[in-house]
């Protein structure tokens, strides 16, 4: 006793570092993902709600910190509600938004645009108090995690930082992240210990110069070009398709650099999302503890390749499949049409096929990626949780509602 | 009392929902489960009040519900787990975070799809019917005003204007709408285009294209169809159209969100439905055109007729089931049962009839 209270009375104590571990198990993962999506096929989709809480609390609890895991205490019906809720708040939105859209198009076409901007501080409102939910839902040690801050507040802060990025041709994008984080994480807690976000929109804008110049040099610029001599060509001879065929003769180097640029993007997508998520995890305070993240790119690149690498053949597979159906029923002339059999059954082959893709990309995507960001994961000074008192009460899950209801998705 | 020395006493990892603090403590299975950390009573919890909480597949955490709502007891130990099923019966009863009742929670929602699917196909016509004719004309003018621009954009702005084609063409108009007995007038607009059709929007307009009066053969054909439109103006479908395919488009996407990616299932079930709506309607504006044509003393079927020359023979088969039209062989089937022998004057002279015909041609 006497010896741990000399050391904690020393003025500078050394960094005490926790490593997480993420415990999850692939078979199960794989098994909770399928039965889900059968689950919510035959439930018309209504499953949904269940089947996310039951994702979660895999995730959640699988996770531990200190070897403690964590707990996640939202409930499927929770989730329904405040889907019906959202319901109840979008219904006469909608409404009244298709009359005012109505009116503003009776004086002028595209006048309904502020309407759009509309939805898009609503989606942000939504994916604001969805996170709350979410964190309220989120226990460690027996404490809750919680947030204040106002939804609306963020929505607009939001729809400024996007008018600025627009503006900037995409330059302030680092910085509009930096600023909507601070906000999010400066209004979380755990317990009475507020969270504070260090991490600066420069810094994002140093890591991610790379993909972003690559992105640009193999894909905007080509398109740019290809695009405007298009346009040009077209401009000169409206109806003269000749020139565009001697134009594509000369330019190959430029089409298959448009060509590969789709494969590039599939690339960079993921190393940028590792970049940021490293950038993120390592800005994250609460009070003395911090986290440093090592999640490596070519971790994240290997799952997207992955994914990738069962998802292509088996849509092709799928495809051939449907084609194979209706081609038992002899060529499809024209005038003449497939029989109701094959239209089933092709929807029904549909239907498989997406809840297969759903699972794959929740197997990879989302179980493997968890575990690979949680074990790369390192957390100083943990000892700081000790003395943190519960505050903070569970948030309803409305925003959760609009969120699903309005398609938007974001943490 | 008995000698608390003599009671089996296990170690676990309390959190008491108060403060993060992970207390290493010794609980017992006395009269309640007690809680002590070095040796000192901490808690007791009741053991009808202990429920299963989320811990993973490591520890079996349990919470209680007449302590603080966060506080739990992290067991790894066997002999524990065991002890612990024996004494709490209600583990996971009601409050358990393993209580989900899949096979309720599926049976509910699929009795929750077949009402909204009913609804659908019942309930959203019936609506569309009852709130069109409470929907004030002032307002069906303005819904109206917002068609006719999409109208502009996509056939053509330009009016036909041949000055004796317009006279013909408005004589013609007005013995229809007379023997239509409409309440309201109506606004009809001859449009320069390639396309043969006719067809009402809301707020009673009615819209001719060029080429469908190019390919009429008699005054009655031609008479037929606009006496169609009217039925659609009569009967304001196009309202009610308006309102059943904006209500079950919101119905199916917002209620049933995305069904893990089925959207294009949901598409075609609200097509398939629209269709079938639809379908309804055309055959009330078919016989609403036979009855103008019957009290005018001509007959009805050249209606048929014209339309089968238009479409062809269409074939039936699943594709049938989303056309937004009956097929015409059905159609001219139906006029002819509801046809009659002329008894009435032609509609129109010769002369107005070649002259209606060139209303397109530049003056």
């Amino acid at each position: 006793m006497s010896q741990s209270i000399s050391l904690e009375q020393s003025s500078t104590p050394p960094a005490s570092t926790s490593s997480l571990l993420f415990i999850g198990n692939g078979r199960d993962f794989l098994r909770l993902a399928f039965k889900g999506a059968v689950l919510q096929l035959i439930s018309a989709g209504f499953y949904r709600f269940w089947f996310t809480t039951n994702i979660r609390r895999s995730l959640w609890s699988d996770t531990q910190i200190d070897g403690d895991s964590l707990e996640y205490t939202g409930r499927g019906k929770e989730l329904l509600i405040g889907f019906l809720f959202a319901l109840a708040i979008l219904a006469p939105f909608f409404i009244i938004y298709f009359v005012v859209t109505l009116e503003a198009e009776r004086f002028k076409a595209f006048a309904s645009v502020p309407l759009y901007l509309a939805l898009y501080l609503f989606g942000q409102f939504a994916t604001f108090r969805a996170r709350r939910y979410r964190l309220t839902r989120t226990v460690w040690r027996g404490v809750r995690f919680w947030m204040t801050g106002s939804g609306w507040s963020y929505a607009f802060r939001s729809f400024g930082w996007m008018l600025l990025v627009v503006a900037t041709l995409g330059l302030a994008y680092p910085w509009r992240e930096a600023a909507l984080e601070r906000y999010k994480i400066g209004n979380t807690y755990f317990g009475d210990l507020q969270g504070e976000f260090k991490a600066g929109g420069w810094s994002l804008f140093k890591a991610s110069l790379l993909v972003w110049a690559a992105g640009v040099l193999l894909f905007g610029l080509p398109l740019a070009y290809l695009t405007a001599r298009l346009v040009i060509l077209g401009l000169e001879t409206p109806n003269d398709p000749a020139p565009l065929a001697i134009y594509v003769d000369t330019h190959h180097a430029l089409l298959i650099a448009a060509g590969i640029a789709p494969f590039a993007i599939v690339l960079a997508w993921p190393i940028y999302q590792a970049i940021e998520w490293r950038w993120w995890l390592n800005g994250i305070r609460f009070g003395r503890i911090s986290f440093i993240s090592r999640f490596p790119m070519s971790k994240i690149l290997m799952l997207y390749l992955k994914y990738l690498g069962w998802m292509v053949p088996f849509v092709a597979a799928m495809f051939g499949l449907v084609v194979a159906i209706f081609r038992t029923n002899g060529p499809i002339a024209r005038g003449s049409f497939p029989s109701v059999g094959s239209l089933v059954s092709a929807a029904l082959v549909y239907l498989a096929a997406l809840l297969v893709l759903g699972a794959i990309h929740r197997y990879y995507l989302q179980f493997r990626l968890w575990s690979a960001i949680v074990q790369t994961l390192v957390v100083n000074n943990l000892d700081a949780a000790a003395s943190v008192t519960a505050r903070g009460e569970a948030a309803n899950a409305l925003g959760e509602g609009l969120a699903d209801g309005l398609d938007v998705a974001g943490f | 009392m008995s000698d608390p020395q003599s009671w089996p006493q296990y170690s676990a990892v309390y959190f008491d929902g108060l403060s993060a603090r992970r207390r290493d403590v010794d609980l017992r299975f006395t009269e309640s489960l007690e809680i002590r950390e070095d040796d000192v009573l901490t808690a007791r919890w009741a053991y009808d009040d202990i429920r299963r909480a989320n811990g993973g597949a490591a520890v079996v955490r349990i919470s209680c519900r007449s302590a603080p709502e966060l506080s739990r007891i992290d067991i790894r130990d066997d002999a524990l787990r065991q002890a612990l099923l024996t004494h709490c019966r209600r583990l996971d009863d009601q409050g358990a975070a393993t209580s989900d009742n899949v096979g309720k929670i599926v049976g509910w929602s699929l009795a929750a799809a077949i009402s909204l699917a009913l609804i659908a196909i019942y309930g959203i016509p019936l609506v569309a019917s009852q709130l069109t004719a409470l929907i004030p004309l002032s307002l069906e003018s303005r819904l109206g005003d917002a068609v006719a621009n999409q109208v502009n954009a996509v056939f053509s702005k330009t009016a036909c204007t041949q000055p004796d084609g317009v006279v013909a063409f408005n004589k013609l108009f007005a013995e229809l709408t007379t023997q239509a007995k409409l309440l309201r007038p109506v606004t009809v607009s001859v449009r320069e285009s390639s396309v043969a059709n006719a067809f009402a929007i809301p707020g009673d307009r009615v819209y001719v294209l060029g080429a469908l009066i190019d390919k009429a053969d008699s005054p009655d054909e031609l008479a037929g169809v606009l006496a169609h439109e009217l039925g659609h103006v009569a009967h304001r479908d196009g309202l009610r159209e308006m309102i059943a395919s904006g209500g079950s488009a919101f119905f199916f996407g917002l209620l049933l969100g995305d069904v893990s990616g089925s959207g294009a299932i949901l598409l075609a079930s609200r097509t398939l439905l629209n269709a079938s709506h639809s379908r309804s309607a055309e055959r009330d504006a078919d016989a609403f055109s036979a009855e103008v044509m019957r009290g005018l003393g001509r007959s009805p079927a050249p209606m048929g007729e014209f339309l089968l020359r238009l479409t062809g023979e269409e074939a039936a088969g699943p594709i049938a089931l989303l056309a937004s039209h009956p097929l015409s062989q059905d159609r001219l089937a139906q006029l002819k049962r509801l046809d009659q022998p002329v008894s009435g004057a032609p509609l129109l002279s010769e002369e107005e009839w070649t002259a209606l015909k060139g209303i397109c041609r530049s003056p």
